[in-house]
């Protein structure tokens, strides 16, 4: 027996949640919360604002249902929404400082979790914890939902060659971590 | 230059390389920094996928969004509530259109066509023009003539005619008066006559002497 499973793109789920299919809402949510949530909190450095933030990209998502282009992609219109509200929020608080010193929810999670994980694993985590929120965001971006270029300069209002000026520098960043440099 | 390195980075270990694209890595890097970047670049992307798959899903934010999204739709319910009034309103007014244009066609007379043509009235045209009328004035002088005559004779006529002769013409002249016999110049009295009534009576052109 062949199983064929028919995978539904965003677009058409946001369509079908225009129409009234609730399912199909809860469906998108699987596939962004946890991305979603990962992206902010890297952003935030705190869990619980960046599940505030995360609701309210979420109830935009919601309200503004119908009024989607459906010829663009749902994936770098939500990530648009979410790195907008990232920003607002800067301007509305003092995170920005303690971000890149602060414990995320999710990696120390894992931390605790996976005691076995090895110890370039590690060392490679933090030293994305340390990179600026710029640098972090286009990092993310890139190896979390694979966008291109193109679409993260378009998500985050950047011209393509600062996305991949960004990329270069925190490679180059991460490389010379001195925790990296201990493990080589 | 920065691109193409990335997307080798990316994509590819340095053993997996082309000649050409290890003589391009080779100009900016070594092969050690490349093989090292290439290994945090993988190792990364999966630190990342790993860190996301162990985030649990908050349904009770789902819930809450989804709250949310009743209010919205009751909020749309309300703004297709104002175009279902609209659309029945638009209705009704169609309705009792038709209806009143059935009702008139019912209580239509038999149908009487008008001929209509054109009229020219012509009105007439009237010229103006000055009109002089004569009107004659008819005087009328009644003198005393026994008063008059004794006077003129005295002073116009004394030489030209003789007393017996005057004292004729007065009494015919009176007689004449008398039976409102009109004098006019030049008619039924002889020359000398008419030069005594002339003066006695100095009358114009249509005037007419009588006594009183």
């Amino acid at each position: 027996m062949n199983k064929k499973s028919i995978i539904i793109s965003d677009e058409e789920l946001l369509k079908q949640f225009c129409e009234g299919n609730t399912l199909a809402f809860e469906n998108l949510y699987s596939r962004y919360y946890a991305k979603l949530l990962y992206f902010i909190t890297q952003m935030l450095g705190n869990t619980e604002n960046a599940k505030d933030i995360l609701q309210e990209v979420f109830i935009k998502i919601v309200e503004n249902k119908c009024k989607f282009d459906f010829n663009r992609k749902f994936s770098v219109w939500i990530y648009s929404i979410a790195s907008n509200m990232c920003k607002n929020k800067f301007k509305h608080n003092a995170v920005v400082k303690k971000a890149a010193n602060e414990i995320l929810y999710t990696t120390s999670k894992i931390e605790e979790v996976n005691t076995t994980i090895n110890e370039k694993k590690i060392a490679i985590r933090n030293a994305i914890k340390k990179l600026d929120i710029k640098h972090k965001q286009v990092f993310i971006l890139r190896h979390s939902y694979s966008f291109s270029f193109k679409e993260i300069a378009n998500i985050l209002e950047i011209s393509e060659g600062t996305v991949k000026s960004r990329m270069f520098n925190c490679i180059k960043k991460i490389s010379e971590q001195k925790e990296i440099q201990e493990v080589k | 230059m920065d691109e193409k390195l990335l997307h080798l980075l990316e994509t590819k270990n340095f053993s997996q390389l082309t000649a050409n694209e290890k003589q391009f890595v080779l100009q900016i890097i070594t092969e050690q920094e490349y093989n090292e970047q290439h290994n945090i670049l993988l190792i990364s992307s999966e630190i990342i996928d790993e860190d996301i798959m162990t985030i649990p899903i908050d349904k009770q934010l789902l819930y809450k969004v989804l709250k949310q999204n009743k209010i919205t739709s009751i909020i749309n319910y309300k703004v297709s509530l104002i175009k279902i009034a609209a659309v029945f309103l638009v209705a009704m007014v169609s309705y009792h259109i038709v209806m009143a244009h059935i009702y008139n066609s019912n209580q239509q007379e038999p149908l009487v066509v008008h001929n209509t043509d054109t009229i020219y009235k012509i009105e007439k045209v009237y010229n103006t023009d000055t009109v002089y009328l004569t009107k004659y004035k008819t005087k009328i002088v009644k003198k005393d003539c026994d008063k008059l005559i004794p006077k003129i004779a005295q002073s116009t006529f004394d030489t030209q005619i003789s007393k017996e002769k005057f004292e004729y013409y007065k009494k015919k002249i009176a007689y004449d008066l008398q039976n409102n016999k009109t004098h006019r110049k030049g008619k039924s009295l002889s020359n000398q006559t008419n030069i005594f009534r002339d003066t006695l009576f100095p009358v114009e052109d249509n005037v007419f002497v009588g006594l009183e």
